[in-house]
C-alpha cells in the first residue's frame, strides 16, 4: 500500500482517537436531590391558554396551586382554600382562603386573585380559555373579603370542588391585569411564570428543558426533592432509552407494548395503577341504525373485551361498565348490566332488532342491504390496532366493517368537530368525580363532548339531579341509578379502564397512590 | 458578474414567492386545523373564538396577502403553539440545528473525501470493494435504525454517551450529546460523498496534466493532493453546498429520535399541530437557504475554476 494511501486511511482513526471520551459517571444522576423527568414538548405556563397541552398538565401543577386539590384517595380537599360552605339554594359556594400565602415574586395572595382568574380570564367571553366549558355553570366569582371568595352559580353544581382541583390553577392578578389577552402574555406564559405552588420555574431552555427549584415560601408540605428537571423528549422510545441509560429518573409509559425492556432491568422500578380514563366505541346515535338499544347491546356483546385487554394492554386493564371507574370507590356501581363476549347472543339480538343472517354468513337489514358499519380510527396511541381488533370481532358476526385510518388532527376534525362518522374507538380522561354531564347531556349533542350524540331525557334528569344534591350520600344514590341506566342504554360501548405505568430509576422512591395522580404526591418523593 | 448576481437574486425571490403561495395553499387545504381548535375537549364556542382569533375565518387569498405583506416587512406572525413570534422561535432553534449540521457535515466531508480518494487510488482492488460495500450498506440502512442501534450500544449498554437531548443536566456536555446524532447524520451523507469523490478523482486522474505531472517525476503524494484532489473537489463543493442547505432545514428523524431541539423537530411539531405560521416560517427559511446557498455555490465555482465566468 502506498504511503499516500496509508496516510489517508490513518487520518480518520487519528481523528476518532482525538475525540473526547465521555465519562460514565458524568452521565448518571448525581446523588443529590435533583431528579430528571421526561416531558414531550415545551410547556405553556398557563393551563387556561388554549395552546396548553398535556406537557403543561404535568409541569404547571407544580408551579401553581388551585382553590382545591385532590387528596391521595381522590377526594377534593382545600389547597389555597381551607374549607368551603354551600348556600341553602346550592347556588353560592363560599371558600375560605389561606392567610399569608405569597406569590413566588413576594406579592401577597388574596381572594382578588381567584376572582380575577375566573371572572376576567376563564369566564371572559373575549378569550377562548382552555376548559372554560367545565365552568359553564358558574355565573360569577367575587371576592367577599381579602380571604373569602364566592362562586355564584347559574344552576346548582355539586361537583364544583372537584372541578376546581382539575387543572384549574389560580393566576396572579397583578401579572395579568391591564396586559390584554392573557393567552398572548408570552413573558408570563412562556418565560417567567409566578405561582404559589411547591416549585419555582428557575430555568427554561426552549426545546430542551425546564428546571424547577423548590419554593422556600410554599405554604404546604415542603417537597424533599430540591430540583426537578423536565427534559423535553418527545418520543416514547427515546424516553425509555433515556431511563435505561441513566439520563432520566422517571417516565410515564402509555403503551404497555413498550414495557418489555423495562421489566427485565434491575435498575428500574415499575408502578402501575388503574386510571380514571375509559376507552369506548362511540356509535353515532344520530344515525337510525343505532337508535335501537338492542343493536348497541349486540355490538357490545360482539366485542371480546377481555381479549382486547389481553392483546392491546397485555392484560393491564379492567373491563369497563361505565364512565365512573372503580377508582371512585364511593360512587362506583358494580351491580350493573354487563355484556360478556358472546357472538351467538349478539347475532340473536340483532335478529330480534330486524337483521337477518344469510347463508353467506353476513347480516342484512330489513331492506336487504348488508349491515355495514364504517369504522374511523385515529392515529394515536393504540387506537389503530384496537380498532382493527374491533373490526375483526364485528366482521366475525357478519357485519361489514370498512376501516378508515385518519391522522389524529384530521380525526378530531371529522369525528369530534363535524361528527361525520359512523363508529369509532376513543377515550375520555374524566375528572375524579361522578358528574359526567358534559359528556352525555342532550345539550352537548352535536357541539360538546357528547360525541355519540346520545340524548336521553331520563339520563339528563338524573345527571341534573346529581348536580343539585350536595351531600355525598345523596349524590351516591343518584349516580348509582345513573350508572345502571347507562349500562343498560349504552350511550357509548364501554370497553376498558387501562392501567397507567410509571417507570423510575430504582434510587427514586415514589409512594404508591390509589389513582393516577403520581406527580401530585411529589412532596413525598425521595431520592436515595 | 454583478448583473448575473442581481439576476439570480431576482429569480430566487420569484421562486420564493411561488413556494410560499403553493405551501400556503397546501397547508390550509389539508384536513384538520390548529391543535388548539382540534382539541377533543374544546367546545363549539371555543373553536369559533379561536378560529376568529387566528383570523382563519377570512378567505384564503386575503389571509395569504396579509401574511405576505407582513413577511415582506420581516414579520412572520405569531406561532399558534408557542404564542411567540415565529422568527424568535426559529431563532432559538436554528443555532442548534446549525451545530448538529455543521458537525455532521464536517465529519462526513472529511471521512467521505478521504475514503473516496482511497477508493479511487485503490480502484478495483479489495479496498475499493470494501469501501463501496460499506457505503452502500450505509445508504441502505434507514436513519432511525442506525440511530436506535447506536443508542442501544453506546447509551443503554455501555453508558458512554447520553441517549438524547442537547445538554442533559444529569451529565454530559455538548460534545457527548452531539456525537451520536452527528454520527447518524454523517453516516447518511457519507455514501454519496465517497462515491462522488471517487468518480471525480478517477476522472481527473485520467487527465493529461496529471499524467504530465507524474511523468515529470513529482512525488505521488504531491500529484494526488495538489494536482488531482484540488480539481476533483470542484464538483464535490457543489454537493456539499446542497447538503448544507438540506441539513440546515433540519433532519426530522434524527432530531426527533435524539430529542435534538432543532428546526427538524420544530417542523414535525408545527405540521402535527397545524401551526400554520410556523410551517410557513420554516418553509421560507429552508427555501431561502437552498436558493441562497445555490447562488453562493455558483459564485464559488468561478473562484475555484478560473475557466468559469458568469456574465
Amino acid at each position: 500500500m502506498s504511503k499516500a494511501l496509508t496516510r489517508i486511511l490513518a487520518l480518520p482513526l487519528l481523528c476518532a482517537l482525538a475525540l473526547p471520551s465521555a465519562r460514565p459517571a458524568d452521565l448518571r444522576a448525581a446523588g443529590n436531590s435533583t431528579i430528571t423527568l421526561a416531558t414531550v414538548a415545551d410547556p405553556t405556563f398557563n393551563l387556561w391558554a388554549p395552546n396548553a397541552y398535556a406537557e403543561s398538565d404535568v409541569i404547571d401543577p407544580l408551579i401553581f396551586s388551585g382553590v382545591t386539590s385532590w387528596a391521595l384517595n381522590g377526594t377534593p380537599r382545600g389547597d389555597l382554600a381551607t374549607g368551603w360552605t354551600v348556600s341553602r339554594d346550592a347556588l353560592t359556594w363560599t371558600f375560605a382562603l389561606r392567610h399569608g400565602v405569597k406569590w413566588q415574586d413576594g406579592s401577597a395572595f388574596t381572594a382578588d386573585d381567584v376572582a380575577y382568574t375566573f371572572d376576567q380570564i376563564v369566564l371572559n367571553p373575549k378569550y377562548p380559555a382552555n376548559a372554560a366549558s367545565n365552568f359553564v355553570a358558574v355565573k360569577t366569582v367575587r371576592a367577599a373579603g381579602p380571604y373569602t371568595v364566592q362562586f355564584v352559580l347559574k344552576t346548582p353544581w355539586a361537583a364544583l370542588p372537584s372541578y376546581l382541583a382539575w387543572f384549574a390553577p389560580i393566576l396572579p392578578k397583578h401579572s395579568f391585569e391591564g396586559k390584554g389577552n392573557p393567552f398572548q402574555l408570552a413573558s408570563f406564559n412562556k418565560q417567567h411564570p409566578i405561582g404559589t405552588g411547591p416549585y419555582i420555574m428557575s430555568k427554561y431552555v426552549p426545546g430542551q428543558s425546564v428546571t424547577l427549584t423548590r419554593n422556600p415560601g410554599y405554604f404546604g408540605t415542603m417537597p424533599k426533592i430540591q430540583t426537578i428537571v423536565f427534559q423535553i423528549v418527545p418520543q416514547a422510545t427515546s424516553q425509555i432509552t433515556g431511563l435505561l441509560s441513566g439520563n432520566l429518573n422517571y417516565i410515564g409509559v402509555e403503551n404497555p407494548q413498550l414495557l418489555t425492556p423495562l421489566r427485565s432491568n434491575p435498575n428500574v422500578t415499575l408502578q402501575h395503577v388503574v386510571q380514571q380514563d375509559y376507552y369506548y366505541v362511540t356509535l353515532n346515535t344520530s344515525l337510525a341504525q343505532f337508535k335501537d338499544v338492542r343493536v348497541r347491546q349486540a355490538l357490545s356483546m360482539a366485542i371480546d373485551k377481555q381479549g382486547l385487554i389481553a392483546a392491546i394492554l397485555k392484560g393491564n386493564g379492567q373491563e369497563a361498565t361505565g364512565p365512573i371507574s372503580p377508582l371512585q370507590k364511593y360512587y362506583f356501581n358494580a351491580n350493573v348490566a354487563h355484556y360478556p363476549y358472546s357472538p351467538q347472543k349478539a347475532v340473536a339480538l340483532l335478529e330480534q332488532a330486524g337483521y337477518t343472517r344469510h347463508a353467506d354468513g353476513k347480516l342484512y337489514d330489513k331492506g336487504g342491504k348488508p349491515f355495514t358499519i364504517d369504522f374511523t380510527a385515529g392515529q394515536y396511541g393504540y387506537l389503530v390496532p384496537a380498532s382493527e381488533l374491533i373490526q375483526q370481532y364485528w366482521q366475525k358476526i357478519g357485519i361489514t366493517v370498512p376501516l378508515k385510518v385518519l391522522e389524529w388532527n384530521t380525526y378530531i376534525q371529522q369525528v369530534v368537530v363535524k361528527r361525520d362518522y359512523v363508529a369509532s374507538f376513543a377515550w375520555w380522561i374524566a375528572p375524579f368525580d361522578p358528574d359526567v354531564y358534559p359528556y352525555f347531556s342532550c345539550s352537548s349533542v352535536g357541539v360538546g363532548e357528547n360525541i355519540s350524540n346520545y340524548c336521553n331525557p331520563q339520563l339528563d334528569a338524573l345527571m341534573n339531579q346529581g348536580r343539585k344534591v350536595t351531600t355525598q350520600a345523596a349524590r351516591r344514590a343518584v349516580y348509582t341509578r345513573m350508572q345502571e341506566l347507562m349500562a343498560t342504554q349504552l350511550p357509548l360501548l364501554f370497553l376498558f379502564y387501562p392501567e397507567r405505568f410509571t417507570a423510575m430509576s430504582s434510587n427514586l422512591h415514589v409512594p404508591a397512590v390509589d389513582y393516577d395522580i403520581a406527580i401530585d404526591n411529589i412532596a413525598d418523593w425521595t431520592l436515595s | 458578474m454583478l448583473s448575473y448576481l442581481v439576476r439570480r437574486i431576482l429569480v430566487g425571490l420569484v421562486t420564493l414567492l411561488l413556494i410560499t403561495a403553493v405551501v400556503f395553499g397546501l397547508v390550509n387545504a389539508a384536513p384538520g386545523g390548529p391543535a388548539a381548535i382540534m382539541n377533543m375537549n374544546s367546545t363549539a364556542s371555543t373553536r369559533s373564538a379561536l378560529t376568529s382569533a387566528y383570523g382563519l375565518d377570512r378567505p384564503l387569498p386575503v389571509r395569504y396577502v396579509a401574511w405576505l405583506s407582513d413577511a415582506a416587512r420581516g414579520n412572520l406572525g405569531m406561532s399558534y403553539d408557542f404564542q411567540q413570534p415565529v422568527l424568535a422561535v426559529i431563532g432559538d432553534r436554528l443555532p442548534n440545528t446549525a451545530i448538529l449540521a455543521g458537525a455532521a457535515l464536517v465529519a462526513a466531508v472529511v471521512l467521505g473525501v478521504l475514503l473516496g480518494v482511497a477508493a479511487a487510488l485503490a480502484r478495483n482492488n479489495w479496498l475499493d470493494t470494501a469501501i463501496t460495500a460499506i457505503t452502500t450498506l450505509g445508504l441502505s440502512l434507514p436513519d432511525f435504525w442506525i440511530a436506535t442501534v447506536l443508542v442501544i450500544v453506546f447509551a443503554v449498554t455501555l453508558h458512554w454517551l447520553p441517549s438524547a437531548g442537547m445538554r442533559y443536566t444529569s451529565g454530559g456536555g455538548l460534545p457527548q450529546h452531539l456525537l451520536l446524532p452527528a454520527a447518524v447524520l454523517a453516516l447518511g451523507l457519507l455514501p454519496n460523498l465517497v462515491r462522488f469523490t471517487r468518480s471525480s478523482m478517477i476522472e481527473v486522474m485520467g487527465k493529461e496534466y496529471v499524467r504530465t505531472a507524474r511523468s515529470k517525476g513529482l512525488p505521488r503524494s504531491r500529484v494526488i493532493f495538489k494536482h488531482t484532489l484540488r480539481n476533483a473537489l470542484i464538483p464535490v463543493v457543489s454537493m456539499i453546498g446542497l447538503l448544507l442547505a438540506t441539513l440546515l432545514g433540519g433532519s426530522a428523524i434524527v432530531e426527533s429520535v435524539f430529542s435534538w431541539p432543532g428546526i427538524g423537530r420544530l417542523t414535525v411539531q408545527a405540521a402535527t399541530n397545524r401551526d400554520y405560521p410556523m410551517i410557513m416560517g420554516v418553509t421560507i427559511l429552508v427555501s431561502a437557504l437552498v436558493i441562497g446557498i445555490n447562488i453562493a455555490i455558483d459564485l464559488l465555482y468561478a473562484m475555484l475554476d478560473p475557466r468559469i465566468r458568469h456574465g
